[in-house]
This record gives C-alpha cells, structure tokens and sequence, in this order.
C-alpha cells in the first residue's frame, strides 16, 4: 500500500474561475493554483525556460503566459505552447475535498 | 539577396529549407514552413541555434543572411537597425523565409556551450569599483556540466528583485564555479538598489546559464574590442580568453565621465601580463594623464585594421551604432564586426 502525503495548499474559493494562486509549501518550490471553467490545476510556479513567476503573467482559457518573455504552457498537461518555452512545466495531483484543495504527494 | 530556390509543397504547405553554416564550417540545413520563423523550423528539429527571448529584445539569435529572401517582423521590437538588416543581419525569431536561404551563425556548431540552465550559488565578493559599478562575483553551489563561451551572458534572480535581468559573464569559464558580473548602477533601478543596499557576501542568487551568442571568432589572427561602460564584462572575458592564442588584440574601452570609469588597473595588469594586448582608454569628461578624451570609437584608428581583423561592440546602442559607421569609414567589412545588443536593465 503506498501511503499519499496530503498537504493543505488553499480553500477551493481562494481560485476564481479563470484566477491563479501562487503558493509557497514548505520544502517544496512555489506551486501555481489555476482554475479552468471551475477545474482546479496545479503546475509548477517558475517558468521552465527563465526565472519568471507564472502566477504574475496572464491565465487565458487553459493557457498561462509567462511575464518575461510571453511563452506559455498548457496548466492541464503542463506542455509548453509556445516559444521560448520548450521545457513542459511540471503537473502536480491535487485533490478537492470539503472546500478545501490538497497537494497529494508520493 | 538572391533569390533561391522556387519553395517546396508538403502537406499542402508551402516550404522552403534554411541552410546553416557555422563558424566552424559545420552545416545543417532545416525545413522551415510557411508561417514559421527561421527559429521555430530549427528548434522544431533540434537544430542547435542560440536564442533566449523570441520576443525581438535580447539579440541572441542573430544571423548572418548570405543568400535568399527573407521577411523580418517588424511590427514588434526588433534587435536590429535599418542599416543591420542592409548588411544582411536577421533575427531567426522574427525571420521568416519567401525561398530557400543561407544564414551563417556568428559560432561554432563544436564545441558548443552547454545548453541554458538554472543555477544556484552565493555572493563571493562584492565591491564598487567606481560610484555608478559594482562588481559582482558569485560562486555556484555546482558548476559541473556548465561550460560558457566568453562573450554570453547570465540572468540573475536576485532574493526580492522581482524581475531577473541579464549581465554578461566578465570571467572565463577557467574560474568557474566563480562567475563575475559587472553591474551598472542606475538611479532607481530594482537590482541597483538589491546591490547598494541589501546584498553582502554569502546571499544566496539563482541564475540561468549560459545564454546568447556573443563570441570571438577563433579564425580571425587580430581582434578588436570596443566597449562603453559595463559593456566591458563580455569583452574582457573574450580578452582574457584569448591569452596565448598567437592572434594580437586592442581594447578600446570608453566611460562617460571620469569618476564613471573603472577597472584601469586591472587593464593596466591585464595589458602588462598579455604582450599581445594594446588598451586605450577615453573618458568624455574629466580627461587627465594617458587618459584620452572622447568616446570608446574616437579611440580607433585606420591603422588599427589587418586583412582578417574581426571587430567586437559591446556599449550602449549609439556607441555601437558610432563604432559601425566609424568601422565601415575604415574598411572593417560587416561581416567582420559582431555587437552585443543586449541592453540590461537597472
């Protein structure tokens, strides 16, 4: 049985629709909270091709460009969209339960 | 520009294929669809071309077209002027092609640096070397696997400096893990205010590495640098590479004002230890002594250019624009003349 490491990120209501929520869990790399048409996505907060933080950049749809130079990822498969970003962002599993939305780590 | 070949349909999209020659000789040829930069068709097969912002700012993936017809983007920013793109220079990113053409890269396919990536590492010394530079000098906590061309540059993300900005590497890669940056200070600026205020010895920075693609071009037997300001990091660092090389080398280096300029001493170390390196200096105010008056360009002179002399710029846009018009009155042929337009911030 493999255990699952729950860690508390945010409430589910801190992330409007179309809204992103930067957050720093200790020990961890600041982790960006996006909402896409009321589903909740959690990607890494640092653009993988600068040093840029996505949650000051721009969410449109499912997209997130970075401030730096406007490349983009995809929040919900973490795939790089456009230049300069080739790198994909890392995804990470979450879990929404009684209002309140979880980091699940391994 | 000649014209090329006639383009090729492939999947019903119109392609024409861009021919790359670099500074080594090595050549690559890439498709690059209609619709798609230079840039994009190369990185879309892995081909090695420099470039870090594709947004027509940083300057990093500039090419030398040599045949072909090209359509530059100009409704954005663009990395290069008017009589630039008459000689020929073409940002890939902003470049797209209407036939085959040839674009020759200003490095070498081998050995290439190693490919941009996130460091982290402390500050080993900081100290100001005159009231509006700082000298800054970081050790990373790992530098195996980061190799670095002298002539590229680093961004720097400092602790509660929002945005990281970009400092060309002073060093060579010989004194790695350390790395030294030259930093002007600007009234105002964010990392100004980091440097004169918060930062001290043992912080600790991130930083990407290596990045651009400003270098020396290892055919050339004499080497002539001009830089204004801080734009002496990357040219000292290409000096400094070029110990016992065989090839000659002046430096001319400019300051506006003399309380501006800095590092005549190490100049004056490095000139001594370096028999086949000649630095002038000129401050446009305040000159005394062996400094001369005027810009970093009124340093050159006719006699300064051999057959194979390959001219380096690094300084604010109207000392390089100055340092062209002055180079080609001499007979330095574009080709022969590499800026670094990068421009950092405050």
């Amino acid at each position: 049985m493999t255990l699952v490491d729950r860690r508390l990120l945010c409430e589910a209501g801190d992330v409007a629709p179309g809204g992103m929520l930067k957050i720093q869990p200790e020990g961890l790399d600041p982790i960006l909270v996006c909402n896409v048409d009321g589903k909740l996505y959690a990607v890494d907060d640092e653009c993988t091709h600068a040093i840029a933080s996505l949650s000051e950049g721009r969410l449109q749809g499912n997209i997130v460009f970075c401030p730096l130079h406007g490349g983009s990822f995809d929040v919900c498969s973490g795939k790089a969209k456009s230049l300069p970003c080739k790198q994909a962002l890392r995804t990470w599993p979450i879990e929404v339960a009684d209002g309140k939305v979880y980091l699940l780590l391994k | 520009m000649q014209h090329g070949h006639v383009g090729r349909k492939r999947g019903g999209y119109l392609m024409h294929r861009a021919r790359l020659i670099f500074q080594d000789g090595a050549e690559l040829s890439v498709p690059v669809e209609a619709g798609q930069t230079v840039l994009e068709g190369a990185l879309a097969v892995d081909a090695p071309l420099r470039y870090d912002c594709c947004t027509g700012s940083c300057g990093s993936c500039v090419v030398q077209c040599v045949d072909g017809t090209t359509v530059v983007d100009s409704t954005g920013k663009v990395p290069v002027n008017a009589d630039e793109l008459a000689e020929g220079l073409r940002p890939a990113c902003l470049t797209r092609l209407s036939s085959d053409a040839t674009f020759e890269m200003p490095y070498p396919l081998n050995a290439a640096p190693s490919l941009p990536a996130k460091h982290s590492g402390v500050i080993f010394n900081l100290r100001l070397a005159a009231p509006s530079v700082a000298l800054l000098t970081l050790k990373l906590d790992r530098a195996e696997g980061l190799t670095f061309q002298s002539g590229q540059y680093v961004r720097l993300a400092a602790p509660g400096v929002g945005e990281a900005r970009a400092y060309s590497i002073a060093s060579t890669a010989a004194e790695l893990p350390l790395i030294e940056l030259m930093i002007r200070l600007v009234p105002d600026g964010k990392m100004s205010r980091w440097v004169q205020d918060t930062a001290k010895v043992g912080d600790r920075v991130r930083l990407q590495a290596p990045l651009g693609s400003f270098g020396l071009d290892d055919r050339a037997h004499r080497h002539v640098f001009v830089a204004g300001g801080t734009g002496l990091a990357p040219v000292l660092s290409m000096i400094r590479s070029l110990r016992g090389r065989g090839a000659s080398a002046l430096l001319c280096f400019g300051c506006t004002r003399r309380q501006d300029l800095f590092y005549v001493e190490e100049l004056a170390a490095l000139a001594a230890s370096m028999p086949e390196l000649e630095v002038r200096i000129a401050v446009m105010e305040g000159a005394e002594g062996a400094l001369r008056s005027g810009t970093a360009v009124s340093l050159l002179d006719p006699t300064d250019f051999e057959s194979d002399t390959v001219c380096y710029l690094c300084g604010p846009p109207p000392m390089v624009d100055a340092a062209r018009k002055t180079l080609s009155a001499h007979g330095v042929p574009a080709g022969a003349i590499r800026a670094e337009r990068f421009q950092p911030g405050g």
